[in-house]
């Protein structure tokens, strides 16, 4: 196994971008929450300050006045609440994706972004989540979505996938951040055994839980860590199957779709990954000590993965659209021919192009390998990916089987409002995690690097304690 | 007792190394020395360490299993008793218990199950959280979590003796040999 | 005793009310003639709220109610009401004189829903529209409460001195300077009072004024039989009938029984497979139009010439000089029309709407008369009103005599002419020339704001009166609630005032004149009195009808307007311009009712407001719509000005289909600017184009786009343009139709175009709904068929299920934005070419599934299905995730985005139906086949320890349907009507494959063409 990551790993252009040591590991990542902080992050941070207040002021005034300040409608009566829900989810699911499957897939470059992606994760479901409890016509009453025993008897209906959805993405949740902060407790033991200031080692000390590297304990950890990372690779895969049965289960021309659970999770992936660039990207500009541990080798995986499962989603609409008009079915075929020239023409044509043709210059190495254009390309996905999700929503539900009651869709400001609010809170989360938590699995690199480079590993240990080595290897793949 | 109450108690004697290889060999050797009560601290898992000390075990993966059986155990059997039993409706004509649509909270409820199993077990077995060990007494341990491999027999080990065991790890040449004080 | 004290009390929290000077400045401000009623907002809200003080003790006393003079309920205990049962009492509802029989349920004290009186023969048991809403008049919170001169609030004291001293002036000179100006009169107690009035001031002047009237129909039978006539239609007896330019079913005093006269010849079963052939010659569809089985679409100036045709076609005796011609095509329909009429002789009829000229309706009568149906489908009585009239003539007198300042004292009982007279008589401009002004009325409105005096009227439920139906039949009106405001006055009382008998009650106004009617002996006076106002309607009032001859060498000129130039053939530069009465709004009376606002109008389905109809056509050579192929999903319609004879009107112009072209049709009772806080300022006013010497409908109308848009609201979308969705029905199995001669070659239409219907596979077993839970406990299992082919598509159920089911109105913008909240709504569909396309009219309640689509998805089961089958929504489980709503194939339910059932104004609490949840903010809502009249019979049945019985319930919507196209009951019940129409050949479900299995069916809607006439729009539905 090993021989086999070495063999792939020599080959390949590198992971690490110079030479490490155990030490430097350590040291350029354990320190990024002590360093000073770039004005780029007091700025970004501040823009998501403003978004979270202003998500605030939204949901307090939807919460006061009622879900008719925003554009919903008869027949319309899900609109950007469900769309958001459905794109903040799928964001997820990369971050899942990276720190599960590709670990099970024992894909040696998934060691730098798991954590960041998976705090990533975190982050999302946290946004996801908001909607399906604020678009509800009376959030107050929304716990009786949870089976509580109470004094009326009743129980939720176990046959709705809405309630299928409060379990699945609670689990997610509760799963993500099991896995997140596990793979943390090492590396936060890292930093309270660094820490200089008491308050730093009180803290990390206590979140550490008194980690103190034993052997037999790893041995548990690992068989642990491996374990949820079989159960999240499959509940990944669940939670956003259930998300596309809230539509699927429907008779909706359009929702009413067997395709959907695996085009559904592409999808997921391919935003989840898109997101994970448009992070990576700036944070790789705002901490260059990141670089020598996210190269351009795996902006250069990660743009292939989006590439393959846009594949996918594409896949996706052109069968969407074969069945609607080879089904023979009155419905499906008004939905897709609605689809495409009814009222909403160019957000679905918006959408072939930001998901169907914009990613196919990602064949190209030159535009792999150019951070610019990855970075523009991975924002046009997550445009299309939204795009997408209002095509599902309102096109299939404006006008389905009665024509009498057929209708329109458009947001309102608190549309928006609550959309940008999102945005804004999610930028904030991360800019926070950035700041006060080791932004990439420690252990897990050095583990990384013992393995490719163990014999180097082993002699620079010689070398007198902390001072790090300064030979830079010639970097392959294009540097930033 | 009381002249031996004031000597500090001793808790083990640690080596310290400065790569895997070193300490997976010292491991060997300890274990072949007959050391049953000793333990190994790496900055990072490092595989076939356990084997070298000839430790195995499964508590994890059967609490996993365990907890995930319970789990889906109960996500049915909430979705059975509530809607068949406890408060039965006619929902758009559906059978009571129509259990396809009951499959996927039964999966969720495992997972979720399954997942603390893996945290609380993995915890829980390594005795955490542990808020004093006597090894962090060490003013060295301190890089165990960054680029230094130790090695701790510890006193309870029925073949401990100050003078032979000191003498042993030093034939393991070590970078440093140090007592852990309880 | 206890009214006085009632009174009293109410009367001192009055005076404290006024008393304190910030509100005397309010009111003063509220009423003052230049207050828009939007303007002042605030204000206005306060002023609502102190209101709201002295109406909560109306209420109080209300619930105390205690009827002045013995009334009798129609139900087993008469006097006192039990807590939580209703009474229902017989009263009757008027409009411009004619009454509608009602029973309005009385529930502890307040009237919150009227139904059809079955015993009236106005009504027989069914309403419109319109009289469903009037339960919202009485609650009204905009109506006058209070005496005012020039706008300040005074008490009755200081009015009554006033008038007795202008009439001791007047006594004078015999009452020379004295005019009263009423509506159309038909309350013989009334007119009795008017009378003796004139009688004490010989030279007083009294006249009548509606803006929609019968002159041309009395104009018209003078012309052909000498004398002022009331024609009576007795369409059972008609197996073709012709209507021009008329929309008999849905309006005039009797189209309530007409359309179910009319239904009664069109109910197509495996059993019973005739039915009758309308014929409708119309410029713009009406509801009859739609119904019709030909409809022609024609200019009115030109339906004479059609009458003419079909009346030379079958040699009527009459002698008609016309000039100008039809075209190819409508003479081609003029003589099947002709050729079918004659084949129909004396069961065959000629309608003409009230907007044709007195030749016309000569010409009809001809035609009638040489059919040999006069007698047999028409019959003549004399005229019910008090004193028959021609309003225009009368109006353009006052006016003059006003001019000439003839006019020192001037009474006005309810009409408001100063809104609706001919705008060529410049009413509002002399009204203030008149010294002595007094104007009773139940709102401050356009007239009110320009008299001396205006007197706040009370609502015909507060208080005793009568009224004669279309046919004479008397109905005394009860007093249903006691009177909400202390200071409201009914014309009665006024005149009674006038005439020195101030302190009568009603009551014996009423009653002592029907004694001295001597229609029965004293002796039995009382009994016949009880019975009279028991039953609601007083035997041997009708009118005997009258045996009458046509003139003879009868002679008339088409069109007489027209005479001095050949017949002005409409172009697109000089249009004709046609004025009709609104839907909803009538002549504007109704301007204030949000129930009227906002139900769809049953043609055009537009809410709020009246636009100016014209054909696509039309609409392209004016610029109103481009080319595009779907027109009018956005939600606005471009503003045109209108010019005729120097008059101007800015309008928003609306392509609808089947419109004639290079016409223009424009609804009154739009355009009010002091109808109450909901009416002002909604619409276009067409009264300002709108002469004494073209009422209805005029020519060399211009209009030319102004390049701005005015925002609509509709509840269906309207791109007619689109063909898929004209053609709709051709794809979409949502409606099956049918020929009569297909019916009749197979009645199996369901099996021929959707196929057998068998079980569909499902992998659940599904629920039963057996007769049977045990041996010895009978399960129901209810249903509801609806009969399109009868529908006329009038939407009085619409308003019924409004009245019996608390729905919130939501206003304007919030239609736009499509949030009405209807639970039941009548689709409408179009076939063929926008020109003259079929139109369907199919009512859509909630289908009740068994495999109900929306329950499936509900997160916390607050829809489930009751074990009688019925899809319940449990409100206060609801957190409103919409799903169910999503997920329903018929979208039939409706949420609650805002708090839309929040009144202000407590008076509107006493409108809330008791039995129905009032739903609040967040909650999704839906029919419930009226579950609180389904749960009454059981509680009643299980007192009398039996089952329910067929036809023991009915659904609000069924009540009032004057067509009698919706039938509920129990499917476990073998013989229950619904059970039986089940079973019909050509019943079906709507999205069948669906398999939702609706407890909801539909018959299919069967047409009955004429071969003769070209067919291709029958042929394009029937595969």
């Amino acid at each position: 196994m090993q021989e086999a990551i070495k063999a792939r790993a020599i080959q390949e252009p590198p992971l690490f971008e110079r030479e490490q040591t155990y030490e430097r590991i350590t040291a350029q990542i354990g320190d990024i929450p002590f360093d000073r902080h770039p004005t780029a992050w007091t700025i970004t941070f501040g823009l998501g300050f403003i978004g979270t207040t202003l998500l605030i002021f939204a949901l307090v005034w939807l919460v006061l006045i009622g879900t008719g300040i925003w554009g919903i409608n008869q027949p319309v009566a899900w609109g950007f609440a469900i769309i958001n829900f459905v794109w903040w989810i799928g964001i997820g699911h990369a971050g899942t994706l990276i720190s599960a499957i590709l670990l099970l897939m024992r894909q040696a470059w998934r060691m730098s972004i798991n954590r960041f992606a998976e705090a990533m994760t975190i982050f999302a479901v946290m946004c996801a989540g908001l909607f399906p409890l604020f678009h509800t016509g009376r959030p107050w009453a929304a716990y009786w979505l949870f089976p509580l025993p109470n004094w009326l008897a009743l129980w939720p209906q176990f046959r709705s996938p809405l309630e299928w959805d409060v379990f699945a993405v609670s689990t997610y949740f509760t799963v993500s951040v099991l896995f997140w902060y596990m793979g943390l407790i090492p590396d936060l033991a890292a930093v309270r055994d660094r820490a200089k200031s008491q308050l730093a080692k009180v803290i990390s000390g206590i979140l550490s839980w008194g980690w103190r590297n034993s052997a037999i304990h790893w041995m548990r950890f690992d068989s642990a860590y491996l374990l949820l990372a079989g159960l999240s690779t499959p509940l990944v895969l669940s939670v956003h199957s259930v998300v596309s049965l809230d539509f699927a289960i429907s008779i909706v021309p359009g929702w009413h779709v067997t395709l959907f659970p695996p085009y559904f999770v592409a999808g997921a992936i391919y935003s989840g990954f898109a997101m994970v660039l448009t992070l990576v990207i700036p944070f790789r500009i705002f901490y260059p000590k990141l670089r020598e541990y996210i190269t351009m080798h795996h902006i250069d995986m990660m743009a292939k993965v989006m590439l393959a499962t846009g594949l996918i989603v594409f896949y996706g609409y052109m069968m969407e659209a074969f069945f609607g008009f080879y089904s023979a079915n009155l419905f499906e075929k008004g939905m897709i021919t609605n689809r495409m020239f009814g009222p909403y023409w160019h957000v679905y044509w918006a959408l072939i192009f930001c998901n169907g043709l914009v990613p196919q210059s990602l064949w190209f190495p030159k535009v792999r390998h150019n951070l610019f254009w990855v970075f523009i390309i991975s924002l046009i996905v997550n445009t299309g990916m939204w795009l997408e999700r209002f095509v599902i929503v309102v096109t299939s539900m404006h006008r389905d089987f009665t024509p009498s009651a057929w209708g329109m869709y458009g947001p309102t400001f608190w549309d928006w409002a609550t959309y940008i609010g999102t945005l804004g809170f999610f930028t904030m989360m991360m800019f926070l995690f950035a700041r006060f938590v080791p932004m990439l699995a420690m252990a897990e690199l050095k583990d990384l690097w013992y393995r490719l480079y163990g014999h180097r590993g082993g002699h620079d240990g010689h070398a007198p304690a902390g001072e790090p080595v300064h030979t830079p290897t010639p970097t392959s793949g294009g540097g930033a | 007792m009381a002249h031996v109450a004031t000597a500090p108690r001793i808790y083990g004697i640690m080596a310290e190394f400065d790569s895997p290889e070193a300490l997976m060999e010292a491991a060997r050797r300890t274990r072949l020395e007959g050391y049953r009560r000793f333990d190994c601290y790496t900055p990072f898992p490092i595989h076939g360490l356990t084997d070298a000390m000839s430790i195995r075990e499964a508590k994890v993966p059967w609490t996993v299993f365990i907890c995930g059986l319970i789990g889906a155990l109960f996500g049915f059997g909430l979705q059975a008793y509530t809607s068949a039993v406890d408060y039965p409706l006619n929902v758009g004509g559906r059978d009571l218990i129509s259990w396809p649509y009951f499959i996927p909270i039964t999966f969720e409820c495992m997972v979720l199950f399954a997942a603390f199993g893996a945290f609380i077990g993995m915890l829980a077995y390594n005795g955490l959280p542990a808020p004093y060990h006597p090894v962090f007494n060490v003013p060295q341990f301190a890089r165990a979590s960054v680029d230094r491999f130790f090695l701790c027999i510890e006193a309870r080990d029925p073949k401990f003796d100050p003078q032979r065991t000191r003498a042993f790890l030093q034939s393991l040449n070590p970078i440093s040999i140090s007592e852990v004080e309880e | 005793m206890e009214a006085k004290r009632n009174e009293d009390r109410l009367w001192r929290s009055w005076n404290e009310w006024v008393d304190t000077p910030e509100l005397k400045a309010q009111t003063q401000r509220e009423f003052a003639p230049e207050a828009a009623p939007h303007s002042d907002f605030v204000s206005r809200r306060q002023f609502l709220k102190l209101m709201g003080a002295s109406l909560a003790m109306a209420g109080l006393s209300a619930c105390g109610y205690k009827p002045q003079g013995p009334i009798i309920a129609r139900a087993k205990i008469p006097e006192e009401a039990l807590p939580g049962e209703s009474l229902y009492y017989a009263t009757a509802v008027t409009l411009s004189g004619y009454a509608k029989g009602v029973l309005a349920r009385v529930y502890e004290g307040r009237p919150i829903k009227l139904e059809g009186n079955e015993l009236h023969p106005a009504s027989l048991g069914a309403t419109d529209a319109i009289t469903q809403a009037e339960i919202l008049n009485l609650y009204d919170p905009d109506r006058s409460q209070s005496l005012l001169k020039f706008g300040q609030i005074q008490p009755w004291q200081v009015f009554t001195s006033e008038l007795t001293q202008q009439l001791a002036l007047q006594q004078a000179k015999q009452g020379a300077g004295i005019h009263l100006l009423t509506g159309v009169i038909t309350s013989p107690s009334l007119a009795a009072q008017i009378q003796a009035f004139l009688k004490a001031y010989p030279k007083a002047k009294w006249y009548q004024w509606e803006a929609v009237n019968n002159d041309n129909l009395y104009a018209g039978t003078r012309l052909a039989f000498g004398e002022f006539l009331n024609p009576i239609y007795r369409l059972r007896q008609a197996k073709v009938i012709l209507a021009l330019d008329s929309d008999f079913l849905y309006m005039g005093p009797a189209a309530v029984r007409y359309a179910r006269e009319f239904a009664d010849g069109r109910r197509v079963r495996e059993n019973q497979r005739e039915m009758n052939r309308l014929y409708v010659a119309e410029p713009m569809p009406t509801v009859t139009g739609f119904t019709a089985d030909h409809r022609l679409p024609i200019h009115s100036s030109r339906i004479g010439l059609l009458a003419a045709a079909i009346a030379r076609a079958i040699n009527a005796p009459i002698q008609i000089n016309a000039t100008g011609q039809l075209t190819p095509d409508e003479q081609k329909w003029a003589e099947v029309v002709a050729r079918d009429l004659m084949a129909h002789r004396g069961e065959s009829v000629v309608i003409v709407g009230e907007a044709q000229p007195p030749e016309v309706h000569a010409i009809a009568f001809a035609i009638n008369a040489a059919l040999g149906n006069l007698g047999k489908t028409i019959v003549f009585t004399a005229p019910p009103e008090a004193k028959p009239t021609l309003c225009t003539e009368d109006i353009r007198t006052l006016a003059k005599e006003m001019e000439a300042g003839q006019v020192e004292v001037l009474i006005m009982l309810g009409t408001n002419p100063a809104y609706d007279a001919p705008a060529d008589l410049n009413f509002a401009e002399l009204i203030p020339k008149v010294p002595f002004s007094v104007h009773l009325s139940r709102y401050t409105d356009e007239t009110s704001a320009l008299c001396v005096w205006h007197i706040p009227e009370s609502h015909p439920f507060e208080t005793w009166g009568d009224a004669r139906a279309f046919d004479g039949t008397v109905t005394i009106q009860q007093p249903l609630i006691f009177p909400l405001y202390p200071n409201t006055r009914s014309a009665l009382e006024l005149m009674a005032t006038l005439n020195g008998q101030g302190g009568k009650q009603p009551f014996e106004l009423v009653q002592s004149h029907w004694k001295s009617a001597k229609i029965v002996p004293d002796a039995q006076f009382d009994a016949f009195w009880r019975k009279s106002v028991h039953d609601g309607v007083m035997a041997r009032t009708a009118l005997p009808v009258k045996t009458v001859a046509l003139r003879t060498n009868l002679s008339v000129n088409l069109p007489t307007w027209t005479a001095e130039a050949q017949l002005p053939q409409p172009t697109p530069t000089s249009l004709e311009l046609r004025f009709a009465p609104d839907p909803t709004m009538y002549d504007g009376r109704y301007a204030n009712n949000t129930w009227l606002q906002e139900l769809p109008k049953p043609v055009s389905r537009i809410c709020w407001d009246n636009l100016a109809f014209m054909s696509l056509k039309t609409a392209r050579e004016l610029g109103v719509v481009g080319n595009e192929k779907v027109a009018f999903v956005h939600d606005s319609a471009p503003l045109i000005q209108i010019r005729v004879n120097g008059r101007t009107l800015i309008a928003a112009a609306y392509p609808i289909p089947g419109h004639v072209d290079n016409a223009i049709t424009l609804h009154l009772g739009y355009g009010r600017t002091r109808a109450g806080s909901s009416g002002s300022g909604t619409g276009f006013n067409a009264y300002t184009l709108r002469t004494s010497d073209a009422m209805w409908f005029t020519s060399g109308a211009e209009a030319t786009t102004t390049g701005q848009r005015y925002p609509v609201a509709r509840t269906e979308e309207h791109h007619l343009i689109e063909h898929e969705q004209l053609d709709s029905l051709h794809h979409r199995p949502i409606m099956l139709i049918g020929t009569l001669k297909e019916f009749n070659d197979d009645p199996h239409l369901t099996k021929k175009r959707h196929g057998e219907s068998g079980e569909l596979p499902s992998m659940y077993r599904g629920y039963k709904y057996d007769r049977y839970k045990n041996p010895n406990n009978y399960r129901y299992a209810w249903a509801m068929v609806i009969d399109p082919t009868v529908c006329t598509g009038c939407s009085a159920c619409v308003t019924a299920c409004q009245a019996e089911n608390n729905i919130p109105v939501v206003g304007k913008t919030e239609v736009i934005r499509q949030r009405e909240m209807f639970w039941l709504r009548i689709d409408r569909y179009f076939k063929g070419s926008p020109d003259n396309p079929r139109t369907y009219q199919l009512p859509v309640p909630c289908m009740q599934c068994e495999n109900a689509p929306c329950e499936l998805v509900c997160p916390v089961a607050a829809t489930v299905h009751s074990e009688e089958g019925l899809n319940q929504m449990v409100y206060n489980r609801c957190v409103g995730t919409r799903y169910c709503s999503n997920n329903c194939p018929y979208k039939v339910r409706r949420f609650n985005y805002y708090r839309y059932t929040y009144y202000r104004q407590p008076v509107l609490h006493l409108l809330q139906n008791p039995d129905v949840t009032v739903r609040g903010r967040g909650v999704m809502e839906k029919c419930t086949y009226c579950v609180q009249r389904i749960n009454r019979a059981r509680i009643q049945a299980k007192k009398e320890n039996r089952r329910i019985r067929d036809g023991e319930i009915v659904p609000a919507c069924q009540q009032a349907c004057p067509t009698g196209a919706i039938t509920f009951g129990d499917i476990n019940d073998p013989d229950s009507t619904v059970s039986r129409l089940r079973r019909e050949p050509h019943l079906f479900t709507m999205l069948e494959e669906l398999n939702t299995r609706p407890r909801t069916t539909y018959l299919a809607k069967i047409e009955n063409p004429n071969p003769e006439l070209n067919m291709e729009a029958h042929d394009a539905g029937s595969h």
